[in-house]
Formats: structure tokens, sequence, C-alpha cells
């Protein structure tokens, strides 16, 4: 039922102004401990052979989809399965954003197999290829049609299709997440556009971690000791000649006992610039800014405790070497450590590590 | 005794009329044109009088004393009823009086120009008394003449009885006074006033002059107990609670703010957090309408109802009709509240308070044959508020309201000028996420109203108002919301009555307005209602601008009759035109017929009954294209109630009232679209709530007042189909239980001890049945389930108040301590999922919260 305006304006002040001092209170969120199945992230993929690990997709550009399932417990024989809901522009509500279809997420897989229902399986597992198909080039045109008709929508030359990822353990136990998967027409934008309506808009990337350390120092991520690196591609190779994993990443040292701050490493902007994009923004007033992304990382684990997680990123600049903390406690056995970095603009990445 | 006989000093204890709150010691003559706002009150006049039997064995022990009556006198001046309130010191008192009282004869009081029963207190003095020397001739020399007035209030003592050496006098309106023939040489002068301390003063006389004096009394309770007329006036509305400023500044928890009260009557539910907002009889806030002075302000209470946006010095009383009101009010489905501001005072009086959120002060007296009072308050409390959040945080609200009155006979009647206004602003910014948590937000209104009141050849009288008004709406948040909204209204109220007997009045009138608006809003696309995701996002879906500007007409026309069919039964018909010229697609015009039944059972019985049809326009953005639907129509509700008045002991009346009201057309959320675009909002919502309501209350009496109010109750929704299938579900301010008990009692020593008992069902909440993880942002998002399918935990809040006045001759001052939530008890207000949605948080509300406030007045 509709409220006022005023009505629920009034009460989310309320709510705000009480949240200023009592809303620590009794909010225990425990959400980065990993103790049951689980979906931590998921990433879109594309390459256009540029070197680049981009995050948008256009007609015909093969994705690929990588869901990042944890499993501490070790539910047996879980099913990863994609769908999605092809977006409109028209405010259609879709089976993929229909709340009463989401309460029960499985019913999506079944209406898959009714090509009337609008809703389409992308793939089984946890990780999958798809190419956007010709149906979305209605949708792309559609972006720009209306970038050019409204200077809100210049830096809006995108849309989000819903990917639903469903996780069902063998022991009935379903899991859900979202991902944007972000379409935009990116050939036709960009500075170098010809319509002057389509340069507003940067493709995104995918922002990436380089390595994850124990600072001597809280006020930036280095130096101290490293716990693990990426490496491959132009990357160093890693310390005694070890092996690089499948997944890019060097054996890691021993996790230290105690309390432990713990932060990542991004690329050297300087030679990666798409790691950390300055983009676009469409201002209320129609002006335009720009405005760099601020990579966040989220951090789970499988086990151990979690204290103070602090963001000392200094904001609008490219700091890469002060990023997220946490102050973590490994627990006496195994367990693994997760690192999801996120630029807010739908571009997602991590790393997974096992600790012994 | 010898040389001794007993006299009996009567005296009226009359000081207000409880609908309209005029105090008569302070206020009008008798015979003064009316006050705005006000019924036109003319008290009672004592033609006929009886003197009480002494009793002998009472005299010969020299027993002295009173008895407290209340006596109903009908609409001839007639003296029905007579109680006993206080039988006095001797219990031959009480016989004694009853039986003089019972041949009195009085004219009959008038309200708005009609006579009316009313029921008043009377204080009967049994004084013993020197024998009287013989009658003074009228040309005896003027010996001693002055004037009686209050202490610390300086208002004139009314009606008050001097007694010097056997030369009697009575004050006069303006507590004047004169006594001739008083012997030279020291005399006692002995002054009582049923609402005050008697006054004994030793004076001397000289030969051939005449000695002018100024005495003060001590009123036996200050502010909240002044004895009280009971009148009735003539109802016109099923269910009305009317309140009088005495009553209501000491209520404890609302830190003497009269407006505040109107949360403590049955049929009202209690907003989150307190908010202030008007939830009455299951209908949404904005179904309820607030007048001042026949004028429409848009809201009542400041930033988080600290207070309310009209300073409670210049407020007289208040009318709150939760339902099945007459045809005076229309555009609401709701309630109506009507503030009634008090005439200036003809002399220089003021008034100043602070406490821990404001301060206001107030300035009164002539300008020419005028009165005019000005005041004013602005809040400090953001000030406050820095020193408690956190760092980093600012949350800033600040407010301000004035209002300021000038009256002036006019044309044979009473003109005024009245200008008031209200501005909230507030700003919230969190420093570190200045993007994600900024909030800017900035809410004004003014008011000009001119105001000409006349009655003409006895059987026609004439109230109209003029008023011009300005609202302005700004917010801005999160770099995604802007809101600039401003209203230019002229409205037009004006009603003439005409009543040619006893049994029939007629009233015809029109409630209208011209608008001018300007908008100019820029909100985020939220997507369809009911979609998890917002169809794409906020970045895919760019915020979406619309702004237009423009007029409309809202003409509303209403008739009533009062029509007295024999002794006992009372029939009203009403008639309720009105229209919209901003529906433009949909019907635009309505008619509501209203209709009200009284029987009168017994002299303390009444039983009601009222039907009617109540319709309002959509609110103005629901009719843009962009945010709402321009071919929506008027929303309308059939609301019918029957119920009881009836009189207890102990001056204790019981009112009960059952009601049910079925909402239909209502504006509600669609997901329906029309040639591909969303048509956002829909008439098809409706809704139904009924339930029944009961106030025990008793009135102020020997320093004792409180209520009792309690609603059960259910209010119900059935959405757009194309947003939920479930059927009807509770509304989401849906409180089966809603419990007030209110009592305060003032000692004659200007100590008041309060508390207030508040209970209520907690509301309705619609569950989460799922939590989805975003992979966009590392949080979940919640899935709801059927809408308010659970009920959070019940509220509960005990709050306590002490005052204490301290009077001085020309000024008083007050200090007090107002407590909320004495016990302590963590009410839930708000319920927060878990991070995946399979548990909840609570928010809890206000903790323990004194709050100290110091008054003075002059």
């Amino acid at each position: 039922m509709k409220r006022s305006i005023s009505a629920s304006g009034w009460i989310a002040v309320a709510i705000v102004c009480a949240c200023a001092s009592a809303c620590e209170s009794g909010f225990d969120r425990n959400d980065q401990i990993v103790n049951s199945l689980r979906i931590l992230g998921a990433a879109a993929h594309i390459d256009n052979g540029d070197g680049i690990d981009w995050a948008d997709a256009q007609v015909g550009d093969m994705i690929t989809l990588v869901a990042l399932v944890a499993n501490p417990t070790g539910v047996p024989n879980v099913t990863v399965t994609w769908v999605t809901c092809l977006p409109s522009l028209n405010n259609t509500l879709t089976p993929c954003s229909d709340e009463t279809v989401l309460r029960t997420p499985t019913q999506l897989i079944t209406m898959a197999s009714d090509p009337n229902s609008g809703v389409i399986q992308l793939g089984v597992g946890e990780t999958i290829q798809y190419t956007v198909p010709q149906e979305a080039q209605p949708l792309l045109d559609a972006l720009v049609a209306r970038a050019d008709q409204n200077v809100n929508a210049e830096c809006a030359l995108y849309i989000e299709a819903p990917l639903l990822i469903i996780a069902q353990g063998g022991d009935g136990e379903v899991v859900t997440a979202l991902k944007n998967l972000r379409l935009s027409p990116w050939s036709q934008t960009g500075p170098g556009a010809s319509d002057p309506a389509l340069q507003y808009y940067i493709r995104n990337a995918n922002p990436s971690i380089t390595e994850l350390d124990i600072p001597n120092d809280r006020s930036a991520c280095a130096p101290g000791q490293t716990l693990v690196r990426a490496c491959g591609g132009n990357l160093p190779p890693c310390d005694g000649g070890a092996a690089c994993s499948p997944d890019g990443w060097c054996p890691p040292a021993p996790f230290p006992s105690g309390p432990q701050t713990i932060c990542a490493q991004l690329p050297d902007t300087a030679t990666n610039p798409n790691e950390v994009q300055t983009y676009y923004y469409c201002g209320l007033d129609g002006a335009d800014g720009t405005e760099m992304e601020q990579p966040n990382i989220t951090w789970y684990e499988t086990a151990g405790s979690q204290g103070s997680i602090s963001n000392s990123n200094p904001t609008g600049t490219p700091d890469l070497t002060s990023r997220t903390f946490e102050t973590f406690t490994r627990p006496a056995g195994p367990f693994t450590l997760y690192g999801v970095i996120r630029d807010g603009r739908d571009g997602e990445n991590w790393v997974a590590q096992d600790f012994q | 005794m010898p040389g001794m006989f007993a006299m009996v000093v009567l005296a009226l204890v009359q000081a207000q009329v409880i609908d309209a709150g005029a105090q008569a010691d302070a206020g009008p003559p008798a015979d003064a044109a009316p006050a705005p706002g006000e019924p036109a009150v003319k008290l009672p006049a004592l033609k006929h009088f009886v003197p009480a039997v002494y009793p002998p064995d009472a005299e010969a022990a020299g027993i002295v004393g009173s008895v407290m009556l209340s006596i109903v006198i009908d609409v001839t001046g007639k003296v029905g009823e007579v109680k006993v309130l206080d039988p006095g010191p001797h219990p031959g008192f009480a016989p004694a009086a009853v039986a003089a009282v019972k041949q009195f004869g009085f004219s009959p009081a008038e309200i708005a120009g009609k006579p009316a029963a009313v029921e008043i207190s009377y204080r009967y003095e049994f004084v013993l008394k020197r024998a009287p020397p013989p009658p003074v001739p009228k040309d005896k020399p003027l010996a001693l003449e002055g004037r009686i007035i209050e202490r610390g209030t300086r208002s004139p003592v009314v009606a008050a009885s001097i007694d010097a050496e056997g030369v009697t006098a009575e004050t006069d309106t303006d507590g004047r006074f004169n006594l001739r023939g008083l012997p030279v040489g020291p005399v006692r002068i002995r002054v009582v006033s049923p609402a005050h301390h008697d006054l004994l003063v030793d004076e001397v006389i000289e030969q051939g002059k005449v000695k002018e004096v100024e005495y003060r009394m001590n009123r036996r309770r200050y502010g909240a107990f002044e004895a009280v007329v009971r009148g009735q006036r003539e109802r016109k509305e099923l269910a009305v609670h009317e309140v009088s400023v005495d009553e209501l500044t000491t209520v404890p928890g609302t830190q003497g703010d009269v407006l505040k009260v109107i949360q403590d009557f049955p049929g009202v539910a209690r907003a989150p957090f307190g908010l202030g907002l008007l939830i009455v009889r299951g209908s949404s806030p904005q179904d309820t309408v607030v007048y001042m002075d026949g004028v429409q302000i848009p809201l009542l209470f400041h930033f988080l109802a600290l207070t309310a946006v009209v300073n409670s010095d210049v407020i007289s009383g208040l009318d709150f009709f939760p339902g099945n009101f007459s045809a005076y009010y229309g555009n609401a489905m709701g309630g109506a509240v009507e503030i009634h501001t008090r005439d200036p005072k003809h002399e220089w009086h003021g008034a100043g308070h602070v406490d821990l959120y404001d301060g206001a002060a107030m300035v009164e007296g002539p300008v020419g044959d005028g009165s005019f009072f000005a005041s004013v308050r602005r809040s400090w409390v953001d000030q406050v508020l820095k020193a408690v959040v956190p760092t980093g945080l600012t949350v800033a609200p600040i407010f301000y309201d004035y209002q300021v009155k000038y009256v002036h006979s006019l044309w044979g009647g009473q003109g005024s000028i009245f200008a008031f206004g209200s501005s909230d602003a507030l700003d919230i910014l969190d420093q570190n996420t200045a993007r994600v948590l900024s909030f800017d937000s900035e809410i004004q209104f003014h008011r000009l109203a001119a105001r000409w009141q006349r009655g003409f050849a006895h059987s026609w009288r004439n109230d109209a108002v003029l008023s011009f008004g300005y609202d302005d709406t700004g917010t801005e948040a999160v770099n995604a919301i802007k809101i600039d909204a401003t209203t230019w209204s002229a409205n037009l109220r004006d009603t003439l009555s005409y009543r040619p007997s006893d049994r029939l009045t007629l009233e015809l009138g029109t409630d209208s307005s011209l608008r001018y608006f300007s908008y100019d809003v820029t909100l985020p696309n939220f997507g369809q209602p009911g979609a998890a995701f917002g169809n794409g996002g906020l970045g895919a879906n760019p915020p979406v601008n619309a702004n237009a500007s423009g007029g409309w007409a809202q003409p509303g026309f209403f008739a009533s009759a009062t029509v007295a069919l024999g002794s006992r039964w009372r029939v009203q018909p009403g008639l309720r035109f009105d229209s919209n010229s901003r529906i433009e697609s949909g019907t635009s015009w309505w008619f509501d017929p209203r209709l009200s039944v009284y029987f009168t059972a017994g002299p303390k019985t009444v039983l009601k009954a009222g039907v009617g049809l109540y319709s309002e326009p959509p609110q103005p953005q629901d009719l843009t294209v962009r945010f709402g639907n321009p071919g929506l129509t008027y929303q309308r509700s059939f609301q019918y109630s029957v119920g009881v008045d009836q009189k207890l002991p102990f001056q204790t009346d019981l009112e009960l009232t059952l009601y049910d009201k079925y909402m239909y057309q209502l504006v509600t959320d669609t997901n329906a679209t029309l040639n591909g675009d969303a048509l956002n909002l829909s008439n098809l919502g409706k809704g139904r709530s009924y339930g029944v309501e009961l106030l025990l209350r008793r009135q102020i009496m020997r320093g004792f007042y409180g209520w009792l109010a309690y609603t059960l109750s259910r209010s119900t929704r059935l959405d757009d189909p194309s947003v939920d299938t479930s059927g009807y579900h509770l509304y989401d301010f849906d409180q089966t239980h809603i419990l007030t008990l209110i009592a305060s009692y003032q000692t004659e020593h200007n100590w008041t001890f309060g508390t207030r008992l508040r209970y209520t069902s907690g509301d309705p909440y619609t569950p989460f049945v799922n939590g989805i993880f975003n992979a966009n942002n590392g949080s979940y998002t919640c899935i709801p389930g059927n809408p308010d399918t659970a009920r959070a935990p019940a509220f509960f809040q005990a709050d306590a108040r002490i005052d204490r006045r301290f009077v001085y001759d020309r000024w008083s001052f007050t200090g007090y301590l107002d407590v909320q939530n004495a016990t302590n008890r963590a009410n839930p207000e708000a319920l927060f999922p878990n991070f995946n949605c399979q548990g909840y948080s609570t928010l809890t509300g206000l903790p323990i919260f004194p709050t100290l406030g110091l008054r003075a007045e002059f």
C-alpha cells in the first residue's frame, strides 16, 4: 500500500538519527565468517584480446561467468545454475526481479523450460560461458537514443542484466545470488566517440588483487610480510622456483597466529590504467564530473575470528598502497581466506587461498 | 453567638467552557463578541436568588465553610439536576445549599448566540457575619474603591465578594469594586473568590477621603486547575474530543505541548518513533486535515514531533474529530483537527519558556482599541545533537515558528488579522561517506488570514476567513534525490448560519481554494513495485526528472441543518460538494451526504449514530505523469458509527463509540501499463477499518484530572491486483489495542504530579522469506513474503512529570521535570534483518529521557 513521501521520509530520518547512537546495539552481522554453503562473489570476464579483463559486454561478446562458491561444510552434490531474464527499458517486471518468484528461486529453473516465460537458463556450473545474443541489440540501441535525449542518461549507457546464480545442494539447501551483467554499446562509447552524448560512458574493466600482505604499519599496505601473491603473465615468477597455481597464485606463506592485519595490494595504475578507472558521472543539476573508482574489498574466512575492519583509502586518490584492512585471528586448524574486490561499477574479482 | 447572624455568600464558580477553553475570569465579558474560532459564550446570569438557611447548630457552633455543587441549567435558565461535589464541614450545609439553589433562576447560557444547556460548578459559602447595619443609602459617600487581580498572572478577579464592616460589593469583569458608607477608622476587608484563597486586609478610612487600593489574591491552584464551567455546546459532531489548554499543559510526556495530546485520544494509533503522524481510525496520515482558526495547515509538528508548530501560549483549545464529522470539513477521509487560538488580552502580558529543544517567547497587549499577541519559537536541538551524535556525522535540525494576531472590532462584529508560519530544516551528513549519506531538507509554510465575525438580527450569523498561504518543500539526498515544490494558495471559508428557532439551525458555507504550484523533482528510478532489484538498478536507469507549474481550483460548499424533534431527538443532515480541477481524467467532483442522529435517553445518557461519505482528492504528486498517474480520481470512504455518551458519578464522563469505515478508490501502487508505459498508481486500492473506542474522562475537579482511552480496532488494505494477489492484509499501522491512561494532580501549593501510561500492539510488518546475495555489492537483498503478515512486539511506555509553580506579585515562574519512558523499557521501533535475512535485530526507541523546562509569565 502506498505511503506518503512525507510519512516514510520522516520515518527514514528517524531511523537515521536513532542509528546514529543506537544501531550498533544488537547488530551482530557475523556475515564474514563463512560456516555454511554460500555464494561470495560472481564475476563476468570478457576477453577482447587486448589483455584487459573487461566487465562490460555487448552483442556478440563471449562472457566467462564465474561464481565464487564457498562450501566449508562439504554439502554434497552442489549444482550451480545460471538463469537470467532479458531486461527491458519500460519498467516491465521480469520474473528475475519479481519478489513473488524470488521467494522460491528454483522456480526460475523450472520456468526456463518454458520459452514463453521470459526466463533463460545460461548454463550450469561454477564457471560457464555465454555469448550475448543478437536479441539484446534493440536494448542497447535504446540506450543510445535515450542518451541523445536525456543529459542525465549520458553517463548511464548500460543495462544491468540480472543473472541469478542458484546453488542447490544435494541435501536440499538452496542459496541464491544476483550478479548484474553490464551490457553496454562499448564500441560506440568513450572519449573518442563521434556522438558527444556517448563520450561520457567509459567501459568498465574488472579490478584485481596482486598480493595479500601483513603490513608492519596499518597506514600503508607495505612493507610487511607477503602472504600470497599473483603470478603468471607479466608478473614475476614465484620465489624459489615454486609453481604458479592454475588460478594464478604462488604458494602461500604460513599465516601467523595471533591477531594479524591483512591487506591487499592492487596493480600499479601507472602501468594498468584500467584497474582503477576514472569515469564520468552526471549530476542532478546537469553538470558532469569525473569520479575515480573506489575499489572495496570484502574479507571472508571459513574459521577464525575477525576484529576491526577499516578502509583507510584516501577519498578521491589512487593510493593503491592503502586499501581495506582487516584484523583477523586465525584458527588452530586450516582455513580459507577470501578477498573479494568490487569497483562499484559491476566489476569484480577475488582471491581465495587455503592456509594450513 | 449573640449579635451575629448567618449570612450566605454565593459565588458562581465559572472559568471556562471546555470546548472553547475561554476563561471567564480572564476572558471577555459575557456579551462580548465571540473570539475567532471559538463559540460565542455567554455565561448564565443569576436572576432569582434564594438564600440558604444556615443550620442552627452550625451557627451556634460558629462553623463556617463552603459547599461545592454542580448545577445543570437548561436552555430556559431553569435549574435542573444539582449534585453535591463537596458537602463542606457540616452535614447541614449541603441540604441547605441544594434546597436554596433549586429555587434559583438564571438567564440561559448562550453559545454561538444560541441558548444552551450548561452544567456549572457552584461554591456556596456559609459565613458567620455580624448583623448588618441599617441599609446604606445610595448617596452614601464613596470610601474605598479598587481593583482585585490575581497574583502572578495579574488577571482581574471577577465576581469576588467584598465585605467590609457589613458593606458588601462584588467585582466586575475588570475586577473593580467600590464601597460606600464605610465607618471612619480601621476596617477589616474580607474578599472571597471561589477560585482563590480568601483575602483579609486591614485599612484605615479617613473622613472625606476616598481610599484607592489594589489587592492581589492567590489562586488556589494555578495553571491547569481552574474551576470550570462544563458547558455542553450543541453537538454537530458524532465523536469529538474537546480539550482546553489548561487541561493539557501538564500532561506527562508532552513537555507542555498542547497538540501532542491528540495522540493520547482513542482512535489514534501510535506513530513509529513518536513521530506525530496522525493515524486516525486506520487512515493514512495524509487523510487527516488540520485547521487553525479555519485555515488549513500542512503539518502539525516540527522535526521528529519534538514540538508542535504552534506555541501553546496562544492556543485556547482544540477539537479533534476522529470520524463521522459534519459537512463543515471536507477533503479528508481520516480525522479533522481544529486548533483555536485565543484572543489577545487588552493589557500587557508575556510568557517565555526554554527546554532542551527550543525556546519561545510571547508578548501581548493593547494597540489602540484592539489588542495583539506575537509569539516566536526557535530550536537549538541541533546544538544538543552535536554533543551526542558520533564524530563525523552531522545531524542538524533547525526549526522555528511564529504567530502574530491582531483583534479589533469591525463593522459591528469582530475582525482579526492572523499571520503564522513554520520552518523546519534538516541536514544530515556523514563526512566519511558524503556521497552515500547526505540529506538536506527544508519544509516551511506561511499563512496570512483575515477573519470577520458578526451576528445579524439575532437569528443570523456570519463567519468569514480569507487566507493566503505559501508552502515550500525542498529535499536533496545522496546526489540522487532532489525535490523542490512550492504552492501558493488563496482560501475562503465562510459560514452563514440561521437559527429561526430553538428547534432549527441552518448552515450554509463555502470552503474553497485556488492554488498555484511549481515543482522540480528528480528521483531515482526505483523500478516497479514488487521488483527485488529495481529492474536494472540505479545506474542503468538514471534519475527521473519532472518539472511543471500550473494552477488548480478546489471549490467546496456545504450545507447542514440541526433539527430538534421533540425533546429527545435531534437530527443533523448535511451535504458537502467538493471539486478539484487538478483531476483531469477521472471524475473531478463529488457529493458527500452525511447524517447524524442524537437521542437523549435520559438526563445522563445520549445515544448517537452517524453515517456519511467522506472523500478526498489524490495528493498533488500522485497526479504527475512521471511519478503518479494523471488519470486518478478521488478517493472515498463510507463511514458509520454508533455510540453513547454517559455521565457517571464523580465528574466522570464515558464515551463509547463503535465505528466502521470502508475505503475504496484508494490510490495505490500498480504494475499496470498503458501503451507500454508504467501507470505507477491506480485507484484500485481498498481498505476497511472498524473498532470500538472508549474514553473515560474525569474532568478537572479539586486538582485532579485524568482519562482512560482505549481502542480495539482492525484496519486492512487491499492492494492493486497487479502488485499483490494475497487479498486483504493488515494496514501498516494497524494496532489492535491502543491504551492510554493519564492522571494528574495539583496541590494547593502549586506542585503538580502526573503520569501517562501507554500500551499499543506492535505494528504489522512484512516478514522476509528469503535472502539473495547481491554479488554486486556484497550485501543481501531480502525478499519479502505476503505483506504485513507479522507483527512487531508491543509498545509500553510510562511517563512522569513534576511541576512547581512559584507565584510572585507581578509574574510567575514554573519549572518542570518531564521524564519520558521512566521505566527505561526498550521498546522496539523498527526491525532490521540480519545479514542474510534469516533473522532480525531490533532498533529500540527512546531510552529514559528526562527533560527540564523553565517557564515564566507576567
